[in-house]
């Protein structure tokens, strides 16, 4: 009996499904990070930056975000999951939407109260279906996220997402 | 019982090597996934911490009940597992931001009748690179922190915080 023949005897139903659980295993990484063989297939590492709309926050909150510069953020405490680098922030006054009672809509100064632009810095994975951190949650414009520092827990609205030059 | 025996005596050495292999690229994966995903700097030391509890809407009677606190273990947090002590009680009317809609603003307008408690607690605690935490409990600006003590609880937000000085 040929070696070949004795190993094939050898194989049960069990290692055929541990064969086809690796093999899946493997497809499904490619698909998930590889843009389905795109030219633009995924970067692993890539730098790429995002802007954070904090909107209504009190003086102490920016003060906190002040010192959490140039720190990481979580997105969860328990695990401690890398989001992302806090590089640059810009506060401004807070504005709100008042409707008015003749019908008119106005944009309104929030007393004591101030909006935080936020930039990130990012390391993760870029293809053709979008921008992800290293905790693969996807960075996108309108997406919202709960984000952590040492110092402060804010929600905020991604606004934009470009790649890092 | 026997049909069991019987598979379990079928096993052979290609099983086993597959299981084996199996169960290393798992681990791998794993520690390969959470080394990515984790912050590189998680060295932990104590340190002392000062926090601002907003607790807001409160009864007359039930602010009153805060400042008897002062000086006082206070729990904090919904685990109940984390301790301080209450070193300030400030009791102030309740203020709520409301609009305006006559001429277009936004007005801060006291609520009669019901008070704010800010409960100042000092902590020890173990920090990190991106967190506060003594045993369950996340302190941070922004976070939700129940508190409660000898005679009183509420819900509030943490407003304040800062590293007390040794």
């Amino acid at each position: 009996m040929k070696p070949i023949e004795k190993i094939l005897k050898k194989i049960h139903l069990v290692d055929v499904a541990i064969i086809l659980l690796v093999l899946a295993a493997i497809i499904g990484v490619a698909v998930r990070f590889g843009g389905g063989g795109d030219s633009r297939s995924a970067a692993a590492d890539a730098k790429f930056n995002a802007t954070i709309l904090i909107h209504d926050v009190r003086e102490s909150n920016v003060k906190a975000l002040e010192k959490s510069m140039n720190l990481p953020f979580v997105t969860d405490e328990k695990t401690s999951v890398a989001y992302g680098t806090l590089v640059n922030m810009e506060v401004t006054p807070a504005n709100g939407i008042v409707e008015k009672t003749d019908g008119t809509v106005v944009n309104a100064t929030i007393p004591e109260k101030y909006d935080v632009l936020l930039t990130f810095s990012f390391r993760g994975k870029v293809n053709e279906n979008g921008y992800y951190n290293q905790d693969v949650m996807e960075i996108a414009a309108g997406s919202t996220h709960t984000i952590r520092s040492k110092w402060c827990s804010v929600y905020g609205i991604v606004q934009r997402v470009w790649d890092a030059e | 019982m026997m049909k069991f025996k019987m598979k379990f005596k079928k096993l052979n050495w290609l099983d086993i090597v597959l299981g084996a292999l199996l169960v290393i690229m798992i681990c791998l994966g794993g520690a390969i996934y959470f080394k990515s995903m984790g912050v590189e700097s998680t060295v932990s030391n104590k340190t002392t911490v000062r926090f601002v509890v907003e607790c807001n809407e409160l009864h007359q009677e039930a602010a009153q009940q805060f400042q008897s606190a002062v000086g006082q273990p206070v729990i904090y947090g919904a685990s109940k597992s984390d301790t301080g002590v209450v070193t300030d009680v400030q009791i102030t009317p309740y203020r709520k931001i409301t609009k305006n809609t006559q001429n277009g603003t936004y007005i801060y307008t006291n609520y009669a009748d019901r008070y704010t408690a800010l409960v100042t607690i000092e902590a020890e605690v173990s920090q990190t690179e991106t967190e506060f935490r003594q045993d369950k409990e996340y302190v941070r600006i922004g976070a939700p922190m129940p508190v409660r003590g000898k005679g009183y609880a509420s819900n509030g937000y943490i407003v304040e915080l800062e590293e007390v000085a040794e």
